[in-house]
């Protein structure tokens, strides 16, 4: 925010052009013997937007935490305005003008918008709060940042996750004045609120804050960048200015070999396979309403449309995880008494958009993660755990899925966010579906998880299991989907076949006035 | 249509629901109940649990658990009596000075909990669970487990009447009114409010939380003392198992009063109202001359419906403002965009 | 990981608090047991909390000097199971002598049958095992009798005309808690003048006695009796009593009856004072002697020379007898 940049003396002087505001020289770090950065040097400049792409597991979270203090480099040094700053913490960092927009968010869900975006000095120099005055003052930052309308009285607990993202963005950049860090902020936004971020993102730019943008899609390198670094295993291979690069050989830098392009199996479903997933007029007392559609075996079923479309909500009445009304049949038969178990007995398994927080126990190890909901298979007659069988089983699923982990007893949250949603699509697809509900499964992993992922639910439709996908990246949707279907305000408002996939036609039946 | 502010009301209603469902009851089986003599009879019993649990609010409040209040209230107090030269049941006297020791011992007791935790890395329960042995193995080792007498100075504040209001009634809603303010009102409220929303969130954002912990536990134990004052004024003795299982009367009183037990949501208010139908289901036996066997069954069956009716009632608003939220999302879409 | 080190350092936090509750209990009492080796030790299976257990320990100590004998007092903290195996601990030290205050007289059973297969003289104070006969000798008070005094008081003060009284319970998982009641109840059978308003559960502790005489003297304005199953309570009665304005003595007009047993400091101030009718003090320098005393007989081979179980009768005491028995009531005595 710019009523604050000025208060502090960092965006006041702007310095000698050419010295970088913040410099990381030889930063290494490890994690209980295993390497996440070798020495790495990277300079953040004034007035640039640095776009710091990677593979999960390139450090890239780790570097965006020393960055931000919540993280002591094993060994380098972090000099801010040419000082080399012995002590790096949260409090400091936050002092010198630094902000960061964390990919798991800081938000206070118990709180209302205007009491996350202000954490930071609420009394506003009082010793009490003027909720009132606040809430003012914060819906007019989301009108001047990002153009959006807010009523932020309300509890970050009831915003959809897209908004939450939102949130979380305004609160950065309030308390940002210097260096402003962006750690895959785009992930669950549409692409209007995009562009408002690249809008915002440009104007902080231009007011002479330095923006380090961690990012998994390639086309915002030409949206909001100005350099490009590139991590692969915990070094710097790349630091180039934005048109120095073409997509190809940042993909090759970021994976470190040439992509295997991978393409669906010229089998198109026969019309006559079985119908799997039958689903009609369902909705739901809120949002969902007259929803028809169906899923034959071994077809992949693409669900498009805009943040709040009723995707999710969709996915989550269909395992019976949101009280919804209306006829579902799995393979012919009717399945209206839905629950999560009932729906793993019936061969019906989803796979959630908020899968790290809402499927899986950070805590525990890779492999109590990986059973956690095939117990059943893993013990004997008697109740008891097969322990032998469960490490057999789980070691087979980390090599089928590429699960990158220390061992399968490590602790779950102790893997990169890639890996650990490779793990959580391993354990629900080793239920051996007959249906499968995918939201965003490719949501924050990298090119080369993406491409595994993909490979996968082109393996699962060969084996006659029918999919239904939901991804607000339309190319993969393009590149994975026999049929697509376009929500809209709860409901479905187009049917696209292969051959008539065309994103202006599904942008038009997402966000059309009438359907 | 207006948004139900969720932070606080529909807690305070459900419990104030059950607070009148009981007083109805045990109106009908005892007339009089509601006499004035009785009600202030009644406040004054809940003065001590109505302190300690607003102290407690905030310690549940932020996500942490303090189990060591009960021991803290003893420690503190035979601390000051030893001090005062009270040597038994028949022996010795306070002093004014009593009451500087009990509050000094009990606020030094109640950041020593905070900062225990922050120095071992600990589970507040884990610590306070510690630091309760300690604290009541202190307080037997001063008093050899006798009992001590409580008179002169240190009965003003559990007997004195002000008006014709009792001064622990008058003390109790001081606190109350003040911790109130401070977790509603103030940026120290908000502080440990968004702690027990997320302490992640909380450290990602930079928020002082050892120090926050520190300030939060050591008036979670100046409160204990208070209440610890006030109850063995009023006693006017002191055994050696005085305050033991206090706490859990405390956190009793601030779970009923809607105070999620998971941190973040809650109200010093509903916590006044736990401590009051706490005492209120104790008195009404009482007076109705219930078997003795039955206090427990009757109390854990009042816990658990309060308990029950909040769960439901906050149900049914979050089902509620999730609908208008809804309902506003979709007048939002119909409003073209750019 | 750190986790290690947080139990680490956890575990010792709760070490020392355990080796400082621990020194808290043993307190005073151990210094004694360990001088002169050459002494017959009896161990002691002992329980604290309540001041009248700080009266039975202090009159063990004289009686051990009379006797010249070494005590070791271990303390179970109200845990049946700590207090077998203390007792196992005392026997594997050496202690030639047990005497145990029972915290369940079932599951001590055991534990006896034990001993005595072990050939370790062993005998029981105050609680009695289920089969008293299990031990060679058991010396307690009379709950059963004190209740039933403490109502024939009330019976001989009502006179005939109606006398409600409110009735503090002692616990419910206590044996002396429940006779005491018992025998309150026993001895009112068949005087209906005389009527319990309340009874209250204590756990023997003072506060809830306040409140519930708070209560009481709220809700029945003519209440004419409190009885107290502890001398612990009498603070809390008298601080209930005072704010009504109804603290007055006995004989004047508007006192309201307070009956207690124990005969502890509170008890025997109280009587002096002449705010308690009457206190039934146990008989506390005779039941630690004569427990002592026959334990010591029984490990120099000698038979017990008091037939068991021996049920002391408690030394009732009133404003106007107290001067006569003061010598007599524990509580009188100083350091009490």
């Amino acid at each position: 925010m710019t009523d604050n940049g000025s208060v502090t003396t960092t965006s006041a002087s702007p310095g000698e052009s050419g010295t970088p505001l913040m410099r990381l020289s030889g930063i290494s770090k490890s994690f209980d013997g295993t390497t996440v950065l070798k020495s790495m040097d990277l300079d953040v400049v004034r007035g640039e937007i640095l776009i710091l792409l990677g593979e999960n597991g390139a450090g890239k979270s780790t570097l965006k935490n020393i960055m931000c203090g919540l993280l002591a480099p094993d060994g380098g040094s972090i000099e801010f305005q040419g000082t080399v700053q012995t002590e790096w913490n949260p409090r400091k960092a936050k002092e010198l003008g630094l902000a960061a927009i964390h990919q798991e968010l800081s938000l206070f869900p118990n709180l209302s918008v205007a009491e996350n975006v202000n954490m930071i000095g609420l009394g506003n120099g009082r010793g009490y709060v003027e909720t009132k005055d606040l809430e003012r003052r914060t819906n007019a930052m989301f009108q001047d940042l990002l153009e959006i309308g807010i009523d932020s009285s309300i509890l970050v607990a009831e915003l959809p996750l897209a908004t939450r993202q939102l949130v979380e963005i305004v609160k950065a950049i309030r308390t940002a004045s210097s260096v402003l860090v962006l750690d895959e902020p785009t992930t669950s936004l549409s692409i209007q609120e995009r562009r408002q971020l690249f809008t915002a993102m440009r104007r902080l730019r231009d007011n002479g804050y330095a923006l380090v943008h961690v990012t998994h899609f390639l086309e915002e390198i030409e949206a909001v960048g100005d350099r490009v670094a590139i991590m692969r295993d915990g070094e710097l291979v790349a630091l180039n200015t934005k048109n120095e690069l073409t997509v190809p050989q940042i993909e090759q830098l970021m994976v470190g070999r040439e992509l295997a392009a991978v393409s669906r199996p010229e089998t198109p479903p026969h019309d006559g396979a079985p119908v799997v997933l039958d689903v009609s007029d369902l909705g739901d007392a809120a949002l969902l309403h007259d929803i028809n559609l169906s899923v034959r075996s071994g077809e992949v079923v693409g669900i498009a449309g805009l943040s709040g479309a009723g995707r999710s909500e969709l996915m989550q009445a269909l395992v019976g995880l949101r009280a919804a009304h209306g006829d579902v049949k799995l393979e012919g038969r009717r399945f209206n008494r839905r629950s999560v178990v009932a729906g793993v007995q019936r061969g019906i398994v989803l796979v959630s958009e908020d899968r790290r927080t809402e499927q899986a126990f950070l805590e525990r190890t890779v492999l109590e993660n990986l059973t956690a909901s095939m117990l059943g298979r893993v013990s004997n007659k008697l109740g008891l755990m097969r322990l032998g069988k469960e490490r057999q089983l789980v070691g087979e699923l980390i090599k089928k899925f590429g699960v990158r982990t220390d061992s399968a007893n490590a602790e779950f949250g102790s893997m990169s966010g890639g890996n650990q949603q490779k793990a959580i699509l391993a354990r629900w697809l080793s239920l051996s579906p007959k249906v499968c509900l995918l939201d965003e499964p490719t949501k924050g992993i990298d090119v080369g998880a993406k491409a595994e992922v993909q490979r996968t639910i082109f393996e699962l439709a060969s084996t006659g299991v029918g999919l239904l996908v939901v991804s607000s990246d339309l190319p993969e949707l393009f590149h994975v989907s026999d049929r697509i279907l376009v929500m809209k305000g709860g409901t479905i408002t187009a049917e696209l076949h292969r051959s008539e996939f065309d994103a202006t036609t599904i942008l038009r039946a997402a966000s059309s006035e009438k359907a | 249509m207006q948004r139900f502010s969720s932070r606080l009301s529909p807690q305070i209603v459900s419990v104030l629901g059950v607070i009148v469902i009981v007083i109805v009851i045990f109106s009908i089986l005892s007339p009089g109940f509601l006499a004035l003599g009785n009600v202030s009879n009644l406040l004054l019993q809940a003065s001590s649990t109505a302190i300690a649990a607003s102290g407690m609010t905030l310690v549940i409040m932020a996500g942490w658990i303090d189990l060591s209040i009960g021991s803290l209230m003893s420690l503190a107090v035979t601390i000051a009596l030893a001090a005062a030269g009270v040597t038994s049941a028949a022996y010795g006297s306070s002093s004014i000075w009593t009451y500087f020791i009990v509050i000094g011992v009990s606020i030094a007791g109640g950041a020593l909990n905070g900062v225990l935790i922050w120095a071992l890395k600990v589970q507040p329960l884990l610590v306070t669970l510690g630091t309760m042995t300690i604290f009541s193995g202190i307080a037997l080792h001063i008093t050899s487990a006798g009992n001590r007498s409580a008179s002169g100075p240190i009965q003003y504040l559990g007997r004195a009447v002000v008006f014709g209001i009792p001064l622990p009634v008058i003390v109790a809603v001081v606190v109350v009114v003040v911790i109130a303010f401070l977790l509603r009102r103030t940026p120290f409220g908000r502080y440990v409010t968004a702690i027990g929303g997320s302490e992640r969130s909380a450290r990602e954002t930079g928020l002082p939380i050892n120090r926050l912990r520190i300030v939060v536990f050591a008036i979670s134990g100046l409160c204990a003392g208070i209440a610890g004052i006030i109850t063995v004024g009023q006693v006017g003795t002191m055994q050696s198992t005085f305050g033991v299982g206090f706490e859990f009367t405390v956190i009793t009183a601030v779970v009923v009063g809607g105070t999620s037990l998971t941190g973040g949501k809650g109200s010093v208010i509903g916590s006044a109202l736990g401590a009051i139908l706490l005492t209120l289901i104790d008195n009404g036996l009482n007076r109705v001359n219930a078997s003795v066997y039955i206090y427990d069954v009757i109390t854990g069956l009042v816990l658990l419906v309060a308990v029950l009716t909040d769960s439901v009632v906050m149900g049914r608003i979050r089902r509620m403002n999730v609908r208008i939220r809804q309902a506003g999302l979709e007048r939002s879409q119909k409003t073209p965009s750019t | 990981m750190t986790s290690k080190i947080r139990i680490v350092s956890l575990s010792l936090a709760l070490a020392a608090a355990a080796s400082l509750g621990l020194a808290g209990c043993s307190g005073s009492g151990s210094g004694a047991s360990t001088s002169g080796a050459d002494k017959t030790t009896i161990g002691i299976s002992f329980e604290n909390g309540v001041g009248f257990r700080e009266g039975q320990k202090r009159f063990y100590q004289i009686a051990a000097k009379k006797l010249n004998v070494s005590l070791e007092f271990q303390v179970a903290q109200n845990d049946a199971q700590r207090q077998s195996s203390q007792i196992k601990t005392m026997v594997s030290q050496g202690d030639q002598g047990i005497i145990i205050l029972p915290l369940d007289p079932v599951a001590i059973e055991a534990d006896i049958k034990t001993l005595n297969t072990a050939k370790v003289p062993v005998t029981t104070v105050d609680v009695a095992p289920k089969d008293v006969n299990s031990v060679k000798f058991h010396v307690g008070s009379d709950p059963l009798a004190d209740g039933k005094a403490a109502a024939a008081e009330f019976v001989k003060l009502a006179d005939g005309k109606p006398f409600k009284i409110v009735e503090m319970q002692g616990a419910l998982n206590s044996n002396t808690g429940v006779a005491r009641s018992k025998g309150l109840h026993d001895g009112l059978t068949g005087h209906d003048n005389v009527q319990i308003v309340s009874i209250v559960p204590t756990d023997w502790k003072p506060e809830p006695a306040l409140t519930g005489i708070q209560n009481a003297l709220q809700t029945h304005s003519d209440l004419a009796g409190i009885y107290l199953p502890t001398d612990g309570q009498i603070p809390a009665a008298y601080s209930a009593l005072s704010a009504v304005n109804k603290k007055v003595k006995v004989g004047e007009p508007g006192h309201v009856a307070i009956v207690s047993i124990d005969g502890d400091p509170n008890g025997c101030q109280g009587v002096k004072d002449a705010y308690v009718d009457l206190d039934l003090a146990t008989d506390v320098p005779n039941m630690t002697l004569h427990s002592l005393q026959q334990t010591v007989n029984l490990v120099q081979g000698k038979p017990v020379s008091i037939k068991s179980p021996e049920y002391l009768p408690s030394i009732a005491v009133t404003p106007s007898t107290i001067a006569a028995n003061e010598s007599k009531v524990w509580g009188c005595s100083q350091g009490g």
